[in-house]
């Protein structure tokens, strides 16, 4: 075991994230994570505080708790971006070390740019690494077709962010995400900024699009009932600083339809992660 | 034409017809307010046309390399300024107070220093233009969003690329600002310094001229040519923006 950049051989992005050769896929162990940062006035704020849990092959990972509990900077820590003060990363699998991890951030407003059309942005990634022009964006038109041929449609390929809807706009920056083939997928609220009736569409979108390239997925969302709805492990984080209050398995069927909403099951299970998280907010009742 | 174009044209129909209607009045000496006829006919004159036609040209030929030494500068520095902040700290003051200094101010330091010749109006448009070039690209990088970099960081992006792919699109807006600045500048400032240094005949020189010889409707139309001139520059200005930032603020 031996910390390696992210993907050796072609990102220059350290990070805190070892990788083990195992027998049988374990999946990626967070474990123990620390943070703090330094406030103004100097003394330092502790956000995470020993959050511990992983996420397995073939789970669909949901992320939830309350506002300011450290999520996004839990995600910047996994994909790279940020150390930690403690804790590990630890992918367990068979196979090569290679491992790549992409973020899909909340605000594809301010994630997306605005001078580059939409197959040029989803090819960004491979404009950093040097592919020509042509293969590229032969790259990012099949990634579109293969994932999102109902929301944007050929004839929208070359246009710019600002002529696209919100939809298509946060489709584009998944596809940027996937466009280098992730082994693990980071979704940070990444709904959060569309309207109602997209947010369903992208949710099944989404689940779609990993249900066919079954990557490691870890979606952070607002809303219990989209986690219960998307995720089949729900990781739930309590307030800064934030450790993992509950962890609950989801175990509705898949493929989902939307039917699964109206379930017994599918209420159970909201109103039990509804608990414990209520119970954190405002004390037993 | 259609009704909005057509609307367009009444502003400087009004504008004119006051024009004609005071200086017919008698409020004012006739002598010195020609009415608008009068100084269009200049126009229609062969030798006040190539006269016009020279001048114009003389003065968009020196503004135009102010200009284009204050771009080329004022991008550079710009970059270099906002992207390290140890560098923006110690020149923010310095650029603050210079870009704020009147730029026609320094015309007689530059000609005791750069002689009475177009050198000394082409450091004075460069270098005054050239701060507001840099001011404006210096804060475009400074007020980049953070996440954009951050995207790149995470596809695995060098310093270099995100300085070329994403920091500076990212303030190509802001440069373009600059830029529209800088033309309406240049023209500016070079006329002003052709009225102080007789060395040569742009349409500074023309209107101090005309007015000195008493034809004033020569000074009017040479007027109306150097407002033409500012008008093109900025219209072109626009045309440039409209093609590479057209996403801007979108």
């Amino acid at each position: 075991m031996r910390p390696i950049s992210v993907s050796s051989h072609r990102l220059r992005r350290q990070s805190a994230l070892m990788v083990k050769e195992t027998p049988t896929d374990e999946g990626l162990k967070i474990q123990g994570i620390r943070k703090s940062f330094k406030a103004t006035g100097g003394q330092s704020v502790l956000i995470l505080d020993d959050v511990t849990f992983s996420i397995p092959k073939n789970k669909f990972v949901v992320l939830f708790g309350p506002n300011g509990s450290g999520k996004s900077t839990l995600l910047s820590i996994i994909a790279g971006v940020m150390y930690p003060d403690a804790g590990s990363l630890t992918l367990a699998r068979p196979g090569g070390e290679s491992f790549r991890s992409d973020l899909v951030f909340q605000n594809y407003r301010d994630s997306l740019y605005p001078w580059l059309n939409a197959l040029d942005n989803i090819a960004f990634p491979l404009t950093l690494q040097g592919v020509p022009k042509k293969r590229r964006r032969e790259e990012a038109a099949a990634l579109l077709e293969r994932i999102g041929a109902d929301i944007l449609r050929k004839s929208e390929y070359l246009k710019y962010p600002y002529q696209l809807s919100g939809g298509q706009q946060q489709l584009v920056s998944i596809a940027r995400s996937l466009v280098t083939n992730p082994d693990l997928l980071l979704l940070d609220e990444s709904f959060a900024a569309l309207d109602h009736d997209t947010r369903y569409l992208m949710q099944d979108v989404v689940v779609d699009i990993w249900e066919r390239m079954k990557f490691y997925v870890l979606f952070i969302s607002h809303s219990i009932w989209e986690a219960v709805y998307m995720g089949d492990i729900l990781v739930i984080l309590s307030k800064k600083p934030a450790h993992v209050l509950d962890i609950i398995d989801i175990p509705l069927p898949r493929p989902r339809k939307r039917e699964v909403e109206f379930s017994q099951d599918f209420f159970d299970l909201r109103s039990r992660a509804l608990k414990v998280f209520e119970e954190e907010l405002y004390g037993s009742p | 034409m259609e009704a909005p174009r057509l609307r367009r044209l009444v502003g400087p129909l009004v504008l004119l017809s006051i024009w004609h209607v005071i200086s017919n009045s008698g409020l004012v000496n006739k002598v010195l307010l020609p009415t608008p006829t009068e100084t269009l006919l200049v126009f229609t004159q062969a030798e006040k046309i190539t006269a016009l036609f020279a001048a114009a040209s003389r003065t968009t030929l020196l503004s135009l390399s102010g200009f284009i030494i204050a771009a080329t500068l004022g991008t550079i520095l710009g970059i270099v300024v906002g992207w390290f902040s140890s560098i923006y700290d110690i020149f923010d003051l310095v650029i603050e107070f210079f870009r704020a200094l009147p730029a026609a101010a320094l015309l007689p330091p530059i000609l005791l220093l750069f002689g009475i010749g177009n050198l000394a109006k082409i450091v004075l448009v460069s270098f005054a233009c050239g701060l507001i070039v840099l001011v404006n690209t210096a804060s475009g990088v400074r007020r980049r969003n953070p996440i954009r970099t951050m995207v790149a960081q995470i596809e695995g992006a060098t310093k270099l690329q995100i300085l070329f792919r994403v920091v500076l699109p990212e303030a190509l807006p802001s440069v373009v600002i600059g830029l529209r600045i800088s033309a309406s500048l240049a023209l500016i400032l070079t006329v002003v310094a052709e009225m102080f240094i007789s060395t040569d005949e742009g349409l500074g020189r023309r209107i101090v001229e005309a007015q000195s010889l008493f034809r004033y409707a020569e000074m009017y139309a040479a007027i109306l040519v150097a407002g033409g001139l500012g008008f093109c520059f900025n219209k072109a200005l626009v045309k440039v923006s409209d093609r590479f930032v057209h996403w801007a603020g979108k």
